[in-house]
């Protein structure tokens, strides 16, 4: 429960200062996707339910406070997290390159599920060659290098909560 | 079996959802007239947290700004900086070329107009004491220049050559103390009252004439020219207007102060007389060209 608390504030966090502080990292016109990469990070640590759960949560949040219109980051965030967890299953947790090149394909992944959601219910956004050079791969690139920043944060805390469980089940069995 | 069964159903529930938030998109896509009670509620409470955030990212944005534009302003000022210093430096170039450019114009003008052979010679170096008055120029015996010979500039008499070498000579200014030019008046032309210019201890900015007859009849303003008595400089060359009459023996011998034409202090260009005639034709000396380069000689130039 305090896992799922803490990552809920990183999410409050990270989203007013994506918004605010993030704006002057601005890489050609792309900005880092912190929700992204928590998404991502949490999905591959737990599993692709709860991945495409938070995935869910998190787009729909981002849905609400940048979007009038609800689903389009809802949607990609949740199939990101669900992809991210089957793939979490398959490779090791503990080391920092898989996340990381995660991280660079599901921004890939992530954008162009929006811009063809754009695309066909909205019907604008920019042709996708010149989408991908000037946003898609600076996001990529710029969201792969913030994952070592929060990939371990999320890991350790996931690690520490883990065995506060099963210590206090221990414990439990013990009264028993 | 189970996990089989709990992943088909895992992606049965990924597509409804999936359908679920397609349909969500079709209906809000277009945009909405007003939002849900949630939404509003979300944005009530995230606004002002966003507002902090916002302004914060604007600190930081301006400070990092600020931090760009100084370095940005800074190069900048460097950069005109060296600009300001390289057009200055050719600016003074440029001035001096141009001086340079109308003293040899001058020259030229007179060299043309004047009867006497002439090379133009620059100033190299020049006597850093008072106490006496000699230049340096880049002329020696390997250009024709010998001992004696005269050297003057557009505005008249400078003085003349008293060392040679192969590529440079030493030139005895009239305002030095070992100097002495037998002068006229110009106005009277009278080869009879001749007197003798020298340098004025007084003052080296000026030059004396003396040994003048009282029948000279002098007074301040008159031309003085050289007399061509002595043998070495030759007659008519502009020396100086009279400033002064000196009154000390009136009944013997008239003596006055000079204001030299040619300005000492600022030599930079002059001509060696080598010899007679234009352009090496050898041209007869008469009266009338003489007077000629006389008056070439008085008129008034002001340089740039």
């Amino acid at each position: 429960m305090i896992f799922y608390l803490l990552v809920s504030a990183g999410f409050i966090l990270a989203l007013l200062v994506e918004g605010s502080v993030f704006s002057f990292f601005i890489l050609e016109k792309a900005l880092p996707d912190i929700f992204l990469v928590m998404v991502v990070s949490l999905g591959f640590i737990l599993d692709e339910r709860r991945g495409a759960a938070i995935g869910f949560c998190a787009g729909l949040l981002q849905d609400i406070i940048f979007s009038k219109a609800l689903g389009f980051f809802a949607l990609a965030k949740m199939l990101l997290g669900y992809g991210a967890g089957m793939l979490g299953r398959e490779l090791y947790r503990e080391q920092l390159l898989a996340p990381v090149l995660l991280v660079f394909v599901g921004t890939l992944t992530h954008e162009f599920i929006l811009h063809l959601l754009v695309s066909q219910f909205i019907g604008f956004g920019l042709p996708v060659e010149i989408s991908l050079s000037r946003l898609f791969i600076p996001k990529a690139f710029y969201n792969m290098a913030l994952t070592p920043l929060i990939y371990p944060l999320f890991f350790r805390l996931y690690e520490r909560n883990k065995r506060l469980k099963s210590g206090f089940s221990r414990q439990k069995g013990a009264i028993r | 079996m189970a996990r089989r069964n709990k992943g088909r159903r895992n992606l049965v529930a990924l597509l409804a959802v999936v359908v679920g938030l397609l349909l969500l998109i079709v209906f809000t896509g277009e945009g909405r007239e007003q939002l849900t009670p949630v939404e509003d509620a979300l944005l009530a409470l995230f606004a002002p947290a966003q507002t902090a955030f916002s302004s914060a990212g604007q600190k930081i944005q301006s400070f990092f700004d600020a931090i760009v534009s100084f370095y940005e302003l800074k190069s900048e000022n460097d950069l005109l900086r060296k600009k300001i210093s390289l057009l200055e430096q050719q600016l003074v170039q440029f001035q001096e070329l141009q001086k340079e450019n109308y003293r040899y114009r001058q020259l030229l003008e007179f060299k043309e107009r004047s009867s006497h052979r002439m090379i133009a010679a620059e100033v190299i170096a020049r006597d850093p004491s008072q106490w006496f008055g000699t230049v340096t120029i880049n002329r020696g015996y390997l250009d024709g220049v010998k001992q004696e010979m005269v050297v003057i500039t557009d505005r008249g008499l400078v003085g003349m050559i008293s060392t040679v070498s192969p590529h440079s000579s030493q030139v005895l200014l009239i305002t030095d103390p070992r100097m002495a030019v037998s002068a006229m008046i110009q106005r009277t032309r009278d080869p009879a009252k001749v007197g003798i210019v020298e340098s004025f201890a007084n003052d080296p900015a000026y030059l004396k004439i003396s040994y003048l007859p009282p029948e000279a009849k002098i007074q301040p303003g008159d031309v003085v020219i050289s007399s061509g008595l002595g043998g070495i400089f030759p007659k008519g060359i502009l020396i100086g207007t009279i400033k002064e009459v000196i009154d000390d023996k009136p009944d013997m011998v008239l003596s006055a102060l000079i204001e030299p034409r040619v300005n000492f202090n600022r030599l930079e260009e002059v001509l060696i007389i080598i010899g007679e005639g234009m352009t090496g034709e050898s041209q007869p000396e008469t009266e009338d060209s003489q007077s000629e380069t006389v008056e070439s000689q008085e008129e008034d130039v002001t340089e740039p």
